[in-house]
């Protein structure tokens, strides 16, 4: 059974629940952009750099998923720019999943009144981000 | 077209020649002196790139939170050889008889031999030229270097260099396409643990290839300079081919690491 699983050949544009789930992943990953950097420097400086990094999340999916989706985010800036773009059946494909992903996306981080997305249910259930909670203690 | 020889390792030199696309057969020779064997290839045809292409196996598997990028290009190695390959000279077996008297001689080439020899028989690069602030009127140049077949003195193969690909500039669409299909893979396994499976490039290679080329320099067929779109897409070498379009479209993304040194005095 084990032997069957693992010669499965997946054509990835055309997998478009695998597009949607790493593209959800990739677009999660962007609200963690300074944390990730934060914890890079802190690998840089650290004496054991490897133990630092393990306690980045991994990226869930084979490789080939994250290419893709980043292809597809470019075309869909292409044409929010206007840039007449020839569309493939595939791109179209990925670009449905990916609009979907966004739109989860959306919904599990919505918009903070100072434009900042929320990160986590706290700030969901709270209806502020952290920073803004901060401000907001700090002036009561 | 300037003419660059290596002079090393039996590299014999080669001035203000034309590089030869209908021979016949080209000659690699491997090693020297008492180990000196010379393998003969039959021309290559555009299948032949198409079936090498087809078998070189690229993927990234991730183990442990590593990437790891493997490139296996033994297969695709042993299988050109196996098709193009016509006789070979300087091997002989135990019982002092040429290797070729056995049926199945091309089998008993060692394997080493045989992915040296089409190593060398594919040997080629592309450069682009540093244009600095001044750029062509019109289109895109892409030199490419390459090593031929073996003079007729047998003692090496010289090296052509600086051979020249004008291209008309890629439309928008063609640049999608080559975007696409860089980044279009399948995954061998499952979504979570599967390795990524890059497919050859190639046939795009050749198909942008005949779309964009305009004319080249360095070649000839029949004696004469090779010339003319419809020449140059019927005769030109499928490697050449592959390479030059890899050399048109990669550079303008290699040239991006060099945004760094913007603004900087």
């Amino acid at each position: 059974m084990s032997a069957e699983k693992n010669t499965r050949l997946i054509a990835v544009e055309h997998d478009s629940e695998g597009i949607r789930l790493a593209a959800l992943e990739m677009l999660t990953e962007f609200l963690y952009t300074e944390e990730r950097r934060r914890t890079r420097r802190i690998a840089e400086q650290s004496a054991d750099p490897q133990a630092v990094l393990a306690a980045v999340p991994k990226r869930e999916f084979a490789c080939g998923y994250y290419l893709w989706v980043t292809y597809l985010f470019g075309v869909e800036a292409r044409m929010q720019l206007g840039i007449h773009t020839e569309l493939t059946a595939a791109d179209a494909t990925g670009l449905l999943a990916l609009g979907e992903a966004r739109r989860e996306f959306e919904r599990e981080h919505p918009l903070c009144r100072c434009g900042r997305r929320m990160k986590n249910d706290v700030e969901r259930v709270t209806g502020m981000c952290r920073a803004c909670k901060d401000a907001r203690d700090a002036g009561a | 077209m300037e003419e660059v020889a290596e002079q090393s390792a039996g590299q014999s030199q080669a001035t203000e020649q034309l590089l030869p696309l209908d021979l016949p057969e080209r000659a690699v020779v491997l090693g020297k002196g008492s180990h000196k064997t010379t393998h003969f290839f039959r021309r290559l045809k555009a299948k032949d790139g198409d079936g090498f292409a087809s078998r070189i196996e690229s993927e990234i598997e991730q183990r442990d939170g590593e990437m790891i990028r493997a490139i296996n290009v033994q297969s695709a190695c042993l299988w050109l050889y196996q098709n193009a390959v016509i006789r070979v000279e300087g091997y002989r077996l135990e019982d002092g008889r040429p290797i070729m008297e056995l049926p199945n001689w091309k089998e008993r080439i060692p394997r080493s031999h045989a992915i040296r020899a089409v190593n060398l028989l594919t040997d080629i690069s592309f450069s682009r030229p540093e244009f600095g602030c001044v750029v062509p009127c019109e289109g895109d140049l892409v030199f490419i270097d390459a090593r031929w077949t073996a003079d007729e003195s047998g003692t090496g193969m010289q090296k052509y260099a600086g051979l020249k690909h004008y291209f008309a500039s890629a439309s928008v669409g063609q640049h999608d396409r080559f975007n696409r299909a860089r980044n279009k893979v399948a995954v061998v396994g499952d979504r979570r643990h599967g390795r990524t499976i890059f497919p050859s490039p190639q046939p795009l290679f050749v198909s942008l290839y005949d779309e964009l080329i305009q004319r080249v320099e360095g070649y000839s067929v029949g004696g004469r300079a090779l010339g003319g779109r419809d020449e140059i897409i019927r005769e030109m070498d499928v490697f050449h081919k592959c390479e030059a379009a890899r050399g048109l479209f990669e550079s303008d993304i290699d040239d991006s690491a060099g945004a760094e040194e913007d603004g900087k005095n």
